[in-house]
């Protein structure tokens, strides 16, 4: 009887505790996401600024917020395996230029619209889908966003953005295997150039 | 008569369908583009149509229509189509939705000014949710099919151009609108608003794609696979993988068709 008491103390404690690091676990994603997301309203509606130098710090925000190897490497798949080193750093530097010209005129739009966080999901072993609603505005319907957030040894990192159900990393490696079976890496690394120039 | 064939029609999609929903799932996600070549010529024509007509006409009416006019001319297409949507609530046998869709309609045009204005979408759970023929068929298990660009209109699948086709047809406002003549001004000025609306998100696509058509095609096939029912929310990413190790593919077929000539080509060789 002790016996039975003590199991069901254990997981009663175990449960409230799984509960409250699950809670703490979230909470620190939903600071990370309000966190990035107030550092680029402020580098985009800054009046002081150049379009430029906005667009050098939104890079800034990007190679520190986002898994950009990560998705880098998805984009390109089975195919980054058989890159040299020299052209897998040519190509990630390509990829985040082409990261950041993807963004930016997006990201430029920003009319002051509020933001609200509306989920976070815990989807895997350190991964969270961070659901985000943009309010309607006169110019666009209201536009849902999922992030997907990866703790990478406690440090959050993003790997995707879908808008409305479209992720950049899914879009962006079928459009890649479409230009690697027409015209193999070094078409998609002229393309790359020519997009990033 | 005319309605008791109707319903007949209703019920045995009803009984039909739902054999497709396997084959429906196979397709989520999954690019099948076997009319590539001829969908790229089209696509290359529609993008000079609107480099050179479209976009000029839009620029112009940007600048000269102010924001809250654009966005009355936005509510008012959307009300106005909204009995389309109430007719594929009902066909998905989605009464929640359609009360919805009734309640909108009610609101919109007696507190909206008779439609100009989207007020329903201030309230909790009643934003727009516009629903095609070809939302319907996908919610019975229909296949998307191929996928398709139609000329002056754009990205489509084959089980969509057949929605748009009916939708045509069962759009009420096509039996209120007198003349032929009429009713494509109608059809042309909808269209064009919805060019309008969506202006931004052509451009930035156009503008930062390295591929402008593949990018296209793989945000279509994402979009629809999302409001499919029978689709995960999300495309099959296994985001705790290296990334270099996922082998996910939208185009599977045209990966093995790769490999098939890439092994055919080793063979020849040895």
């Amino acid at each position: 009887m002790k016996y039975n008491r003590f199991i069901i103390g254990f997981l009663a404690l175990f449960m409230f505790l799984h509960t409250q690091f699950a809670k703490a676990d979230e909470t620190d994603v939903k600071n990370f996401m309000n966190n990035v997301a107030q550092q680029i309203i402020k580098t985009v509606t800054s009046t002081s600024t150049s379009n430029d130098e906005k667009a050098n710090q939104l890079l800034d925000i990007i190679k520190t917020n986002f898994d950009t190897q990560w998705m880098a490497k998805f984009a390109l798949g089975r195919e980054y395996r058989n890159l040299s080193n020299d052209n897998q750093q040519k190509y990630e530097s390509l990829y985040n230029i082409y990261l950041k010209n993807t963004y930016f005129p997006i990201l430029m739009k920003y009319n002051h619209q509020s933001y609200t966080i509306t989920k976070v999901v815990k989807t895997g072993t350190n991964l969270y889908s961070v659901s985000l609603v943009i309010a309607k505005s006169t110019q666009n319907d209201a536009i849902d966003l999922t992030y997907t957030v990866k703790n990478n040894d406690g440090k959050y990192q993003l790997l995707d953005m879908a808008v409305e159900g479209v992720s950049t990393v899914f879009t962006q490696k079928s459009e890649f295997s479409s230009i690697l079976q027409d015209s193999g890496i070094d078409g998609l690394f002229n393309k790359l150039s020519k997009s990033t120039a | 008569m005319q309605k008791i064939r109707l319903l007949i029609i209703v019920l045995t999609l009803h009984i039909i369908c739902p054999t497709f929903a396997e084959d429906s799932n196979q397709y989520c996600y999954v690019t099948h583009d076997p009319l590539e070549k001829m969908n790229r010529g089209i696509f290359a024509f529609n993008n000079v149509l609107d480099d050179f007509i479209l976009a000029p006409v839009v620029l112009v009416y940007r600048h000269t229509v102010p924001e809250w006019g654009r966005s009355r001319a936005h509510d008012f297409f959307g009300n106005i189509k909204s009995p389309i949507t109430l007719i594929n609530n009902i066909l998905q046998g989605d009464g929640k939705s359609a009360s919805v869709t009734v309640g909108r309609m009610l609101v919109n045009f007696f507190m909206g000014f008779g439609g100009l204005v989207d007020f329903a979408s201030q309230f909790d759970d009643m934003d727009e949710n516009p629903q095609g023929f070809s939302d319907t068929l996908a919610s019975y298990g229909v296949p998307y099919g191929s996928y398709v660009v139609i000329p002056f209109l754009g990205p489509s699948t084959s089980r969509g151009s057949v929605g748009r086709l009916v939708d045509a047809f069962s759009d009420p406002i096509d039996y209120i609108i007198p003349t032929y003549l009429d009713r494509l001004y109608y059809t042309a000025a909808s269209n064009f608003e919805s060019r309008i609306w969506y202006d931004d998100l052509i451009k930035s696509t156009q503008e930062s794609s390295v591929d402008y058509y593949t990018r296209t095609r793989s945000m279509y096939i994402q979009y629809i696979s999302k409001r499919n029912i029978h689709c995960p929310a999300q495309p099959p990413i296994d985001y705790s993988s290296d990334g270099s190790e996922d082998s996910t593919s939208d185009s599977p077929q045209k990966d093995k068709e790769n490999n098939n000539k890439k092994s055919e080509e080793d063979n020849e060789v040895q």
